[in-house]
């Protein structure tokens, strides 16, 4: 009888992801380009906010946007006109997008000629929190139709993220979402993270959610030359 | 024919999806991770068959050991990591106060987290991330 052998291994499971996220973080580094993790759950606004954001920053900067979303050509169709470059990833039943995918996605972006990449992730709070994909920052839409008990549900998403978007802000009046309590416990569990609340219908705090992203693309630039 | 098989999980995924409302495919993914890296260290071991895998999963990451276990199955077909049991000890929460810097264990399924030491709302994560592959049992 083969008696059993106990081998230690105390690594982490995601270790080949991380590896190489962060041979994707350093590459971009050395390019000087900033790279936007955005996550959210279906419908919550990311194509919307992704578009908003190209209207008011694009003459700024040259961005490139990859997109998750599954088995779906509308939402970089969306993007593209805009002038935008995009490139969509076919994810087959993913629910998520590793660093493998965007690495692929990477390869047909042409990094010369970019300043920023804005990824949008698939609709999902759960296993895109779980996932580096080599990004400079990782945000988060949460809608305000969603509820504000989200974050009771997935706080690993929460807790991870360096901006939270409280998107459909126009919806506030008409529903029993309760921005305050939000607030303070997505604080409780992320202090440093940056709040922004907007409209894509109206317009609401686009201008300070792009004046956040604008701070996050220069800290990724090289310094200029002379 | 791995992706055939993938096809066929993710299929069996949409449809628990369509009945019960709920993505469990979340397992699958980290699961498909985890066998590599079993049979990398069973083989680099000159292990003939795995019997356990233990691992250490923070409570934050949300994981089942049912769901792993059904995707470890199907996905460990034909290998010698076919019929492991997987062991899952999961790391409670930690968080630590941003004013006393104390430490202390919260239930985040609660509506309100607050240091008991000071009083404090601002905390942040200091443990419960984890997802890290402890051992492995081998013959």
């Amino acid at each position: 009888m083969d008696e059993i052998r106990l081998i230690n291994i105390k690594e982490s499971i995601l270790a080949d992801n991380q590896g190489l996220a962060e041979l994707i973080r350093t590459d971009l580094h050395s390019r000087g380009i900033f790279m936007l993790n955005l996550m959210a759950s279906p419908g919550a606004g990311k194509t919307s906010l992704i578009i908003e954001t190209l209207r008011r920053m694009k003459d700024e900067y040259s961005f490139s946007v990859i997109e998750g979303d599954i088995e779906s050509q509308v939402d970089s169709e969306k993007v593209a006109k805009e002038g935008v470059s995009a490139v969509q990833l076919r994810t087959g039943g993913a629910c998520h997008l590793d660093a493998s995918m965007v690495k692929a996605g990477l390869d047909n972006v042409e990094l010369d000629a970019v300043d920023a990449v804005i990824i949008e992730n698939i609709g999902n709070l759960v296993c895109p929190a779980d996932f580096d994909l080599g990004e400079n920052r990782k945000a988060m839409i949460l809608s305000v139709p969603e509820g504000d008990d989200k974050v009771l549900k997935y706080p690993l998403m929460f807790s991870v993220c360096h901006a939270l978007v409280i998107n459909k802000i126009d919806y506030l009046e008409i529903s029993n979402f309760n921005l305050e309590a939000l607030e303070a416990r997505v604080r409780s569990l992320n202090p440093d993270i940056c709040i922004f609340k907007t409209s894509c219908t109206t317009g609401e705090g686009l201008d300070e959610w792009c004046s956040w992203l604008r701070k996050e693309i220069e800290r990724a630039a090289p310094p200029a030359v002379g | 024919m791995v992706n055939d098989l993938k096809q066929f999980i993710y299929s069996i995924v949409l449809l628990e999806y369509l009945i019960e409302g709920v993505f469990i495919i979340h397992e699958l993914a980290v699961t498909e991770e985890l066998l590599k890296l079993v049979l990398k260290y069973a083989e680099e071991n000159k292990a003939q068959r795995v019997i356990s895998i233990n691992l250490q999963v923070g409570e934050l990451r949300d994981f089942t050991e049912e769901w792993m276990q059904r995707y470890f199955d199907y996905l460990s077909r034909g290998t010698i990591a076919e019929g492991g049991k997987i062991v899952l000890k999961t790391i409670p929460v930690t968080m630590e106060c941003v004013e006393c810097q104390a430490n202390f264990g919260a239930d985040l399924k609660q509506a309100e987290i607050s240091c008991p030491g000071c009083g404090s709302a601002s905390c942040r994560v200091i443990a419960g991330n984890e997802f890290i592959i402890e051992s492995i049992g081998v013959i």
